[in-house]
């Protein structure tokens, strides 16, 4: 009797359909393992969107017989221009704001040559507090040998004030700007035209 | 007696823990996949606070350029690449004999110019001129079969990517971007990595 009932069992098992799981499972895991150590997620990016500027004198863009296409360049005169300057090695030397004929020159103070640009961005970004009217535009003008991550720099602080959020993170906000009171950061200027005719002399 | 025989026989049911897995070798076959080709992996991009989330771009041709600085791995003393605390591999800049900085001009990430200075960039623009021109021509055509009207009458469409390293100069950034707008392609976009 008992021999019997293993014998059914045995041509039970002979006779099942069941597909083999555990090979496929072992090949999946391969298969997974490769793809978790072959990931390298890149680093997220992100658009900077800007507009382009012919010119700081603004005016009609000029007609153009040869091109059918013509860019779309900027024909009213944008009321703050902020030209960055270069120094040794393509860094930022100094800061000009150029609104109305009026020039306000941000540099490093007499004898302290080594002032981070995080200070300087962070003066453009408190003067442009003061000018942010109703033109939402800032023209950037730039020396031809400053880094490109300078620039960006600067494009950062004429868009909202990141540098004096971060003076205000780290305590300092009062030490070098006594009496500015920020609740976060304040947007400034959401349009960014670069010009492109246009480039400064390098130097401080 | 029967059911007993049954409970004898102890098995774990692989099924779900297959689809789990399936699941994720899903996952991570879509983020292998999903890097665009057209980007070269050997710029640094500049990292920047107030940029914005890329819109996808479905309806329009993107074109994109990348401004590349010659670089390489940074090696540790056993022979690893050196990283970043942040876990990124550190490239270094390779100056040529007199120390300058290498660039190279790439569309799309495959058509690239020659190694050049910043006191030769002719080499550079001059190519980056003749690829654009070219380009914009094969867009206009594209654009006019779209639209039906003559590709001497249409108006581009197409994005223009620029990928610039953080030592390129700005004034080699500038000058393509005016050679972009010159060629007649209407929309400029920078890329910046997103900051922590």
């Amino acid at each position: 009797m008992r021999v019997k009932t293993e014998t059914t069992s045995a041509a039970d098992d002979f006779n099942s359909t069941s597909i083999f799981i555990t090979p496929m499972l072992d090949m999946s895991f391969q298969l997974l393992a490769f793809f978790i150590f072959t990931y390298n997620p890149s680093q997220l990016e992100r658009q900077f969107p800007i507009t382009l500027a012919a010119g700081d004198q603004g005016g009609p863009a000029e007609a153009r017989p040869d091109q059918v296409a013509s860019p779309r360049i900027t024909t009213t005169k944008p009321a703050v221009t902020v030209r960055a300057k270069a120094g040794p090695k393509g860094r930022l030397a100094s800061l000009e704001i150029v609104s109305a004929g009026r020039v306000e020159i941000i540099k490093p103070a007499e004898g302290s040559a080594d002032t981070p640009v995080e200070l300087l961005l962070a003066e453009l970004e408190y003067k442009l507090l003061q000018y942010k009217g109703d033109d939402d535009r800032i023209t950037l003008q730039g020396s031809i040998s400053l880094r490109w991550e300078e620039t960006m720099r600067v494009m950062d602080s004429c868009r909202q004030t990141t540098q004096l959020m971060n003076l205000k993170k780290e305590g300092k906000l009062q030490q070098y700007f006594p009496g500015l009171r920020l609740e976060g950061p304040v947007k400034l200027f959401p349009k960014i035209e670069m010009d492109l005719l246009r480039a400064v002399s390098s130097g401080a | 007696m029967a059911a007993n025989v049954g409970s004898d026989k102890m098995d774990i049911n692989l099924t779900p823990l297959l689809d789990v897995v399936m699941q994720l070798i899903m996952f991570f076959m879509m983020c292998v996949n999903f890097v665009a080709d057209q980007v070269s992996a050997n710029v640094l991009l500049p990292t920047s606070l107030s940029a914005q989330e890329i819109m996808p771009k479905t309806d329009v041709d993107v074109l994109v350029i990348n401004i590349e600085i010659k670089r390489e791995v940074r090696l540790n003393p056993n022979g690893t690449p050196a990283r970043t605390p942040e876990g990124r591999i550190i490239r270094d800049v390779v100056p040529d004999e007199q120390g300058r900085k290498q660039y190279k001009i790439i569309f799309s990430g495959y058509d690239e110019s020659k190694w050049f200075t910043e006191d030769n960039e002719a080499v550079g623009l001059d190519y980056a001129q003749r690829k654009l021109a070219a380009l914009a021509k094969d867009y206009r055509k594209k654009e006019s079969l779209r639209t039906g009207k003559p590709s001497d009458q249409v108006e581009l469409r197409t994005v223009v990517i620029i990928r610039a390293d953080v030592e390129a100069r700005y004034g080699l950034v500038v000058q393509m971007i005016a050679q972009c707008t010159k060629e007649g392609f209407p929309k400029v976009e920078i890329r910046a990595f997103a900051a922590q």
